[in-house]
């Protein structure tokens, strides 16, 4: 089998990915990927960094058999690798704790993010709190208004949450503005970059930190039975658990699956599915499949999620897709919320929006399958910061 | 047809007449395309020596908040490049132009034909905030088959071996960042970016004119730039406030306004 070798030096996958960033970003993205690529290297570094993962964040997360949830189906084993008992809920701590680690080891004093659901805001004013760096959190107006627990989780681990008002108002706008930031305050300044979105080296750096997860998969699911899993399933935002969960199976045996959301139908405006049918194109630095207009306008992306509701996807999960290792589908709003439920109801979880997107293309692939079949789908976080507007949604339904 | 290269010729003329380049920035369909080639015309004629037009992009990261609003008000007002090209061909004999824009406008027009489009619409150089040297060699290619300026940018993060790179393949001028931080108008001039000219201006030896933007909005800062080395200076936020009232302030005002930016240079 032949060795997956991507990115290339210039932080390409293919084609896909690189660094489309005004000049004044280069030198610093140069002094991140050589600081990460010693920290690689790092004894020490490691050791601490597998310590904050352990005693602090709570790995490894179970993989977990949903056995109810199996019955439910009738077809293939589902296990859940449960990223939701991570420590601030999902499996964005993965990734904000090497970075500000990362950040303390190059000398930076300040951390900024962007967020949409919140959740990366949240992991990174953790990984802040705990390691003592100032930070500062982009939010988009409309995402504030969705997720207002966790701008308040934020704010009381003493981050400083900052509305933007441009644009869509979501997350590609968050990204814009940390970015403005950044160009401002970049002596100082490490960018905590949330998913595997953004210029090299932040697909690849975001990708090794939440590829644990794929580590932990694998470790796992040997141990319980004995063999690889037939299919590992995953949402699709920017792409940072779907890579962390697929990283590691590349050059071996199992369907990798990334799921986006389809909104209200890949056939209407309203969805966040660029994989599906996006055209490739520069946003946020990186050459990746985007949501377009012909001139190159980006268009706005919609999602029940707000952690899904973004116009582009990770540079590399551009290349997976176009060489075939990786199939991509997507579920729409209405399909996510009765995954919601289904979950709820069988096995007592409440899945984030997000993840639910990838059960409910789990629970229609298992229905299909022989029960000889394992699917692993990653549960990515919890889904508590919902309930509010699931129950808006199914109250009125009601 | 129009004569190619004019950006050169433009720095060579004030040289030798020992005055700076004023470049101006607007964004092309800003409030809307008639007003725009007004506005043009008027700046054109009040003095300014090069016209930097923007090409609106939905994402402008390297902006602040004055020209991301001049982008939104023409997107609104359905600019598009085609339509920026209309508006470079109605401004091209007064005054050189470089187009200003992000990269992905000119991925989705294809590169080829954006280039080709420049030299039939009479843009003389193209300026892409997110191209940097390591993502520049395919638009390089044709802007150097072609005859346009591809103009790079220098920030005060530039360190002294990349700018021995970016140097060379620079043409028309060396955008020189005055500042750590996003376009719009600032109070006044940091020592950083003194010290930014007078570093790169050892390297560069006077080889390539500089051009000092980002933070620019009073002659005095011009006058300022000039007198630290600088061979022009790029004035945007403050002249697109303007037009942003351009139902309050008269066309004649944003013209009185280029003539006083104008006589900074000199």
């Amino acid at each position: 089998m032949k060795s997956y070798k991507y990115p290339n030096k210039k932080g390409k996958f293919n084609g896909f990915g690189g660094k489309f960033v005004p000049e004044v970003i280069i030198p610093a993205l140069e002094e991140l990927e050589e600081a990460y690529l010693q920290s690689k290297k790092d004894k020490k570094f490691q050791t601490e960094l597998n310590f904050y993962l352990k005693q602090f964040a709570g790995r490894p997360t179970p993989l977990y058999f949903a056995e109810n949830l199996t019955k439910k189906c009738n077809g293939a084993k589902i296990y859940l690798k449960r990223e939701d008992l991570c420590l601030t809920g999902a499996h964005k701590i993965n990734n904000t704790l090497g970075q500000a680690l990362l950040a303390k080891k190059m000398g930076k004093t300040r951390i900024i993010a962007e967020t949409g659901a919140g959740q990366h805001g949240v992991a990174t004013a953790t990984a802040a709190a705990k390691l003592g760096l100032d930070c500062e959190i982009y939010m988009g107006e409309e995402d504030i208004e969705r997720q207002r627990l966790n701008v308040f989780r934020m704010e009381l681990m003493g981050a400083n949450v900052i509305p933007v008002s441009s644009g869509s108002k979501t997350l590609k706008d968050a990204i814009n503005e940390a970015m403005r930031d950044w160009i401002t305050k970049i002596e100082i300044t490490h960018y905590c970059i949330g998913s595997v979105v953004g210029p090299h080296p932040y697909p690849m750096m975001v990708r090794d930190f939440q590829s644990i997860i794929g580590k932990e998969i694998k470790r796992q699911i040997i141990e319980s039975e004995g063999r690889l899993p037939d299919y590992i399933i995953a949402c699709v935002g920017g792409g940072s658990n779907a890579m962390g969960s697929f990283y590691n199976f590349i050059d071996e045996n199992p369907r990798l699956i990334g799921v986006e959301a389809g909104g209200e139908g890949l056939n209407t405006q309203k969805h966040s599915a660029p994989l599906n049918i996006g055209t490739p194109g520069v946003l946020h630095g990186a050459y990746t499949y985007l949501l377009q207009e012909t001139t190159g306008q980006i268009k706005t992306s919609h999602s029940i999620s707000a952690g899904l509701d973004y116009p582009g996807v990770g540079p590399e999960l551009a290349h997976l897709k176009t060489v075939g290792r990786v199939e991509v589908t997507s579920v729409t709003d209405a399909e996510a919320l009765k995954a919601f439920k289904i979950l709820s109801e069988t096995e007592g979880l409440l899945p984030a929006l997000e993840s639910a997107h990838a059960i409910y293309h789990a629970i229609q692939l298992a229905s299909k399958l022989d029960s000889d079949k394992i699917i692993v789908v990653t549960l990515s976080g919890r889904g508590d910061k919902d309930v509010e507007v699931v129950s808006r949604i199914l109250g009125d339904k009601n | 047809m129009i004569k190619i290269n004019r950006i050169d010729k433009t720095f060579q003329i004030l040289k030798d007449d020992g005055e700076g380049a004023l470049i101006v920035y607007i964004a092309a369909g800003d409030p809307d395309f008639e007003t725009c080639i007004a506005v043009g015309e008027k700046i054109a004629e009040c003095g300014a020596d090069i016209l930097e037009l923007g090409i609106p992009f939905s994402d402008p990261i390297a902006d602040g908040p004055t020209i991301q609003a001049a982008t939104q008000r023409a997107l609104e007002a359905g600019i598009t490049p085609k339509k920026a090209m209309k508006i470079a061909s109605a401004l091209n004999r007064k005054i050189p132009i470089a187009f200003m824009t992000y990269y992905n406008i000119l991925l989705q027009y294809g590169l080829e034909l954006f280039v080709q489009d420049c030299v039939r619409h009479g843009v003389d150089g193209i300026i892409i905030p997110d191209l940097p040297l390591e993502e520049s060699a395919p638009l390089l290619d044709k802007c150097l088959k072609h005859d346009i300026d591809q103009i790079f940018f220098a920030a005060p993060t530039t360190p002294e071996q990349r700018l021995k790179k970016i140097l060379p393949l620079t043409r028309g001028f060396l955008y020189v960042i005055a500042l750590l931080g996003t376009t719009g108008a600032r109070n006044t001039i940091s020592n950083l970016t003194r010290m930014t000219l007078s570093r790169i201006k050892r390297i560069s030896k006077d080889h390539i004119p500089l051009a000092v933007g980002f933070g620019l909005s009073k002659p005095q800062h011009i006058k300022e730039v000039i007198s630290y080395g600088a061979d022009g200076a790029i004035i945007g936020s403050a002249i697109v406030k303007k037009i942003a009232q351009i139902d309050k302030i008269s066309i004649s005002e944003i013209g009185k306004f280029v003539t006083q930016l104008k006589n900074g240079t000199k």
